[in-house]
């Protein structure tokens, strides 16, 4: 199988590095992280006109189970189009956009320095002090700034992202039809929490470019600056305070808050006076439920691939959401 | 009857602990192995509860929709038929989502049940 899969890599190198010489790929591991996607670090050498080559390559594949349906031809035009846009996306540079070379779907982008820490505004495995801490987590607010700062037109992003015309209802639309396609059982508790989104939804505003998914899990950092965000599968264009929710969803805590320092209201605040935009707090709610919602989607999917034999994981985790969403819409909005 | 399933559950989560997960190096498979491990201590831990909550579910499901209890014992009173049991269970939920969805805001009594049976069926 391995041998299988190296073989794949270097027909899928040689075919896009064409008349060279020397092709040799070390290092190929699958490494920890990412529920969604398998990551392989390589190095790559080659020789071309009497010249040594080295690149520093991270190979993404769909797994056989992923979690989300997301599309990597859609990721990867995006990292195409954002490489000269002010914004810290990883440099994509190929595709394997059906998976007939590798096997499932995936992109090859650069690889860069830097650690991994998931709970890193906890202590994670960095173990910094907490002033530090707080500079990295008010770097990713920066982050989630930058994202929603882009000219998504002047970007030609809305040659690979739809634009909607009320973002609320279609995130509604997308993560409702993921549910119905992978739930294994009727879902009345659901039911009950789409009926609660459709009733409060914010009106359509703002368009920006939505990333989906900032967590220091996704960022790579260089000592105590963030560096780069590497995971760019959920991107979309949408409504700004859909990150703002995602990134202040009680559930989430853990990731993006330091008790007693930096709280949601002082993320939110932060973003605030640093964009000039208000956050409107009953749209900031109803985007935290839609976080909790996707969420319990991507947890459905998980076992509907555990149950259908694609994932080895047994996935839990609905039970706590289901009671978070509960205490969520007891109220109504506005 | 020993060993009860249980045991049985928590025999081979020793095997991964104790046999496997020693002589594997490769973090992705050390990763796997833990997942399982913690599946089967869950599983052990929560089967014996399953049929009892699934019966009190139905009977909240059935309250709240307003229907006639059903007979859910066969032949040895308080033995339910498992399968059985669960097939009525989805019906009941499916019921109950469709009556959701056709409405408008749900009454609190769904919202109450819905809050019990989040808190039972973990």
């Amino acid at each position: 199988m391995a041998i299988e899969f190296d073989n794949a890599l270097e027909g899928f190198i040689r075919r896009r590095l064409g008349d060279v010489v020397g092709i040799r790929v070390e290092g190929e591991a699958r490494a920890i992280g990412g529920q969604s996607r398998e990551n392989w670090p390589f190095d790559l050498f080659w020789e071309d006109g009497g010249q040594s080559h080295h690149r520093r390559l991270f190979l993404r594949r769909d797994p056989v189970g992923s979690v989300l349906e997301t599309d990597r031809r859609v990721e990867y035009e995006v990292l195409r189009r954002l490489h000269d846009q002010p914004v810290r996306a990883p440099e994509v540079v190929w595709l394997d956009a059906d998976g007939s070379e590798l096997g499932r779907p995936a992109l090859v982008m650069t690889r860069y320095d830097g650690f991994n820490d998931h709970f890193i505004l906890q202590g994670g495995t960095s173990r910094l002090d907490e002033d530090t801490r707080v500079g990295i987590a008010s770097q990713m607010v920066d982050l989630m700034i930058e994202i929603h700062a882009l000219d998504w037109r002047d970007a030609g992003l809305d040659e690979v992202l739809a634009v909607p015309a009320d973002p609320a209802a279609a995130a509604i639309d997308e993560w409702a039809a993921v549910i119905e396609r992978q739930s294994l059982e009727p879902q009345p508790l659901l039911a009950v929490i789409e009926q609660w989104l459709r009733r409060n939804r914010p009106e359509p505003g703002e368009i920006t470019v939505v990333h989906g998914d900032i967590k220091p899990g996704n960022v790579l950092f260089d000592g105590d600056q963030v560096q780069v965000l590497l995971d760019w599968e959920t991107v979309h264009l949408g409504d700004p305070t859909e990150d703002v929710g995602w990134v202040t969803n009680p559930v989430r805590r853990i990731e993006h808050q330091i008790p007693g320092r930096w709280e949601a209201e002082d993320l939110v605040s932060a973003y605030e006076a640093r964009t000039g935009r208000t956050v409107d707090r009953d749209a900031l709610r109803f985007w935290q439920v839609l976080a909790n919602y996707k969420l319990v989607a991507i947890v459905m999917t998980g076992v509907r691939n555990f149950c259908d034999g694609r994932t080895l994981r047994v996935w839990s985790g609905a039970g706590l959401l289901a009671k978070v969403l509960l205490a969520q819409t007891a109220e109504e909005l506005g | 009857m020993r060993p009860t399933l249980s045991e049985q559950i928590l025999g081979a989560r020793r095997v991964l602990v104790e046999l496997a997960a020693p002589e594997v190096s490769d973090s992705y498979l050390q990763e796997q192995i833990t997942f399982a491990a913690a599946a089967l201590e869950h599983a052990a831990a929560r089967w014996p509860e399953v049929l009892p909550e699934l019966v009190t579910d139905i009977r909240a499901l059935e309250e709240v929709l307003g229907v006639e209890p059903a007979e859910l014992e066969e032949a040895v009173p308080g033995v339910v038929h498992l399968a059985a049991a669960e097939e009525y269970h989805r019906g009941l939920r499916a019921r109950l989502t469709d009556e959701i969805m056709s409405g408008s805001k749900p009454p609190p009594a769904v919202r109450a049940y819905l809050a019990d049976s989040t808190e039972r069926l973990r």
